[in-house]
């Protein structure tokens, strides 16, 4: 489903530019769910904005492919209309726009460059319905400007009901778990569980292991240094909690 | 003196010659010829007149159309069928190349209209809050004015009045429109101009909010051309306990100026002016306003909304005055500027002159880009870039119309700041 051959990546700052990623690869089938596991600055959520398009960062060498397309060539709404969905780490407030008319307007979207008929809306409304319903997300809050106002477990939630409306290919979640006390991590990690199924894949970056005691990984690399510097299977999750990132990144 | 008249400014002294023979002796005669003096011996206001720096109408209208003689039926009625009311049931009341037109108007119970060239009408009240003014948009209506309307709301209106101002000859137009609410009662105006492109309009309204009275006025200036002049001034006192919600939408007129001159006279009064604005392309929208606290615990607040592209302009002047004693005043002021690509301009000018003690007052100004992290979130949802910076445009603007209580009315708002944005395609 995805596929990320030796991805150099950097960003412009105010210093020059500095190389983040340094030569990832990764390597994602249908059905499954990988975790990224790495210490700050290791280039976590580089790796997810460049998945989803963000701007200002330069790819210089590597290549990544999303069904055998090549995702670099693609802006974010391709991206997102061909099934990537990026949980953000930092959910943005729109003032403004309310929740209920950007949901409409990125389905419809969606289906309209997949060619798909856009949904009326007493269809629409049931879909919202049964997202809100499965995440705890009140009408009320639908009625909303989007994220204004939510704290940080609502703007959580609002993102994985957003991802079981669209219902993409690969999910993307950004530290999903930073922000959450427990009941909204268990809600949230209830939410992504539901929507695990063999034809839909997941990237989970995360800096803590307690996210994955309830969204269970089948992959759990170790990302340092702009790299993979180990892959395993939940048990090295477990052990990097024990021991810390420290061995990796003087290997870095 | 004005020793150098302009070509516009001789124009606009024959123009009041000829007003002038015409006067049937009406009790508001007496104040045109002094107003009309005032304004001669300064001409129009230039940028070295500090409230007009940044809109110099000398430089502007160099030129000015021949006034609109009276509005020939069959054109007005046509326009008035392409234009049916905003707001469903309201009542209309039709000023017509500055001419109140009865035939085409309408009034309802605790409303009274009369025609301010009707020797019988009674305009005791006209021109009370506009006496002591030197504004010169002003004292030229005052002095030129070719007729408008005397408006008594004595008690709760019960359908949303519209007035339309009509222009349908490329002319010059200046209606006169008083509009008092006694105490207690409650009314609420949508107030359009509709006209031809090539109209320059200096309409002047004066509305008296009584004590424990409320009003709601909307002032649409939708998208025309940019040829067409509208200037709009409007004086308002609020008494005791009384409340005035103010709403400007300015679109389409080449060159604009809405101004407020506000008095809060009466304590624990409310007055709160929103104003959305879209100046696309050779549009030069100015929004003055001027409010004056001289009462206890009153509340004013202004909020503006511009959203400017393609060389387009939007001016914001804001002026709070608390006089000496207007104790517990709280006043507020915020101008939000949106630059749709590098080649608008915004100024604005706060101005807080404050002479009591106890009091609150702010003024904010902010001017930006687009959000690029907004515009990203929305994308990563599957909106196309263009569709996520115009629902983020939108939703800016339509921030300025929170108050807007009529529903229909306010989507129908929208629908023209809407429109604006697709002018010169902006985005």
């Amino acid at each position: 489903m995805l596929a990320i051959e030796n991805l150099h990546a950097s960003v412009e700052d105010g210093e020059g530019t500095r190389e983040i990623l340094k030569g990832l690869d990764l390597e994602i089938w249908p059905g499954e769910v990988h975790a990224i596991m790495g210490p700050n600055g290791a280039g976590k959520s580089t790796l997810g904005n460049i998945i989803a398009g963000k701007d200002g960062y330069e790819v210089t060498e590597g290549s990544v492919k999303f069904l055998e397309e090549d995702l670099l060539e693609m802006e974010p709404e391709e991206r997102a209309a061909a099934g990537i969905f990026l949980a953000f780490q930092y959910p943005v407030e729109v003032p403004g726009v309310a929740t209920m008319t950007f949901l409409k307007t990125a389905l419809n979207a969606q289906r309209e460059a997949r060619g798909e008929k856009a949904l009326s809306t007493p269809e629409f409304m049931k879909a919202v319905k049964g997202a809100a319903d499965k995440l705890g997300v009140k009408q009320e809050m639908l009625r909303r400007p989007i994220n204004v106002g939510f704290s940080g477990g609502e703007k959580k939630r609002n993102e994985i009901m957003q991802m079981a409306l669209l219902e993409p290919k690969l999910c993307v979640l950004d530290e999903t778990d930073s922000g959450l006390d427990i009941d909204a991590l268990r809600i949230v990690s209830e939410g992504v569980n539901s929507l695990r199924s063999p034809e839909r894949s997941f990237l989970v970056i995360t800096h803590y292991q307690r996210l994955l005691d309830y969204i269970e990984p089948d992959f759990v690399h170790v990302l340092a240094g702009g790299k993979i510097v180990r892959s395993g299977g939940p048990e090295l999750a477990k052990e990097l909690e024990a021991r810390g990132y420290a061995e990796f990144l003087e290997a870095a | 003196m004005n020793n150098n008249p302009t070509e516009a400014e001789r124009a606009l002294a024959d123009l009041f010659e000829a007003r002038k023979a015409g006067f049937a002796g009406t009790p508001l005669d007496a104040a045109r010829e002094s107003a009309f003096s005032r304004f001669a011996a300064n001409g129009l206001p230039h940028r070295r007149v500090e409230a007009y720096k940044y809109t110099d109408l000398r430089a502007r209208l160099r030129e000015l159309p021949g006034a609109a003689g009276a509005p020939d039926a069959a054109k007005l009625a046509a326009v008035l069928a392409d234009n049916p009311p905003l707001v469903e049931g309201a009542a209309r009341i039709v000023i017509a190349n500055g001419r109140y037109v009865p035939e085409h108007s309408s009034t309802m119970a605790n409303v009274t209209v009369a025609s301010l060239l009707d020797p019988a009408a009674d305009t005791t009240r006209v021109g009370k809050l506009v006496a002591e003014s030197d504004d010169p948009l002003t004292l030229a209506n005052v002095g030129l004015f070719e007729g408008g309307v005397v408006i008594n709301v004595t008690g709760e209106a019960g359908a949303p009045l519209e007035i339309v101002h009509v222009s349908l000859d490329d002319g010059l137009v200046m209606g006169r429109t008083a509009v008092i609410v006694a105490p207690e009662a409650r009314v609420s105006v949508v107030e359009r101009a509709i006209g031809t492109a090539g109209t320059v309009a200096n309409d002047l309204t004066e509305l008296t909010v009584g004590a424990r009275a409320k009003a709601s006025w909307i002032r649409i200036e939708a998208g025309v051309g940019d040829k067409t002049v509208q200037l709009g001034t409007l004086h308002t006192e609020i008494d005791e306990e009384g409340a005035l919600e103010h709403l400007t939408v300015s679109t389409g007129a080449g060159l604009s100026r809405n101004q407020i001159f506000a008095s809060i006279v009466g304590d624990e009064a409310d007055a709160h002016f929103r104003a959305a604005t879209v100046a696309i392309g050779k549009r030069h929208v100015d929004n003055t306003m001027v409010v004056r606290h001289d009462a206890l615990n009153s509340r004013s607040s202004e909020v503006l909304r511009s959203a400017v592209g393609h060389g387009g302009t939007a001016i914001v002047q804001g002026r709070i005055i608390v006089d000496p004693g207007a104790q517990k005043t709280d006043a507020r002021m915020m101008s939000n500027a949106l630059f749709l690509d590098d080649s608008g301009e915004v100024v604005n000018k706060p101005e807080l002159e404050i002479f009591a003690d106890d009091v609150q007052c702010g003024h904010g100004a902010t001017s930006g880009d687009i959000d690029e992290e907004m515009v990203f979130y929305l994308r990563a949802r599957g909106i196309p870039q263009a569709t996520a910076r115009r629902l983020l445009v939108e939703a800016f603007l339509v921030e300025a119309l929170d108050r807007v209580e009529d529903e229909a009315l306010r989507e129908g708002l929208a629908d023209s700041l809407r429109a604006a944005l697709d002018l010169e395609g902006a985005l």
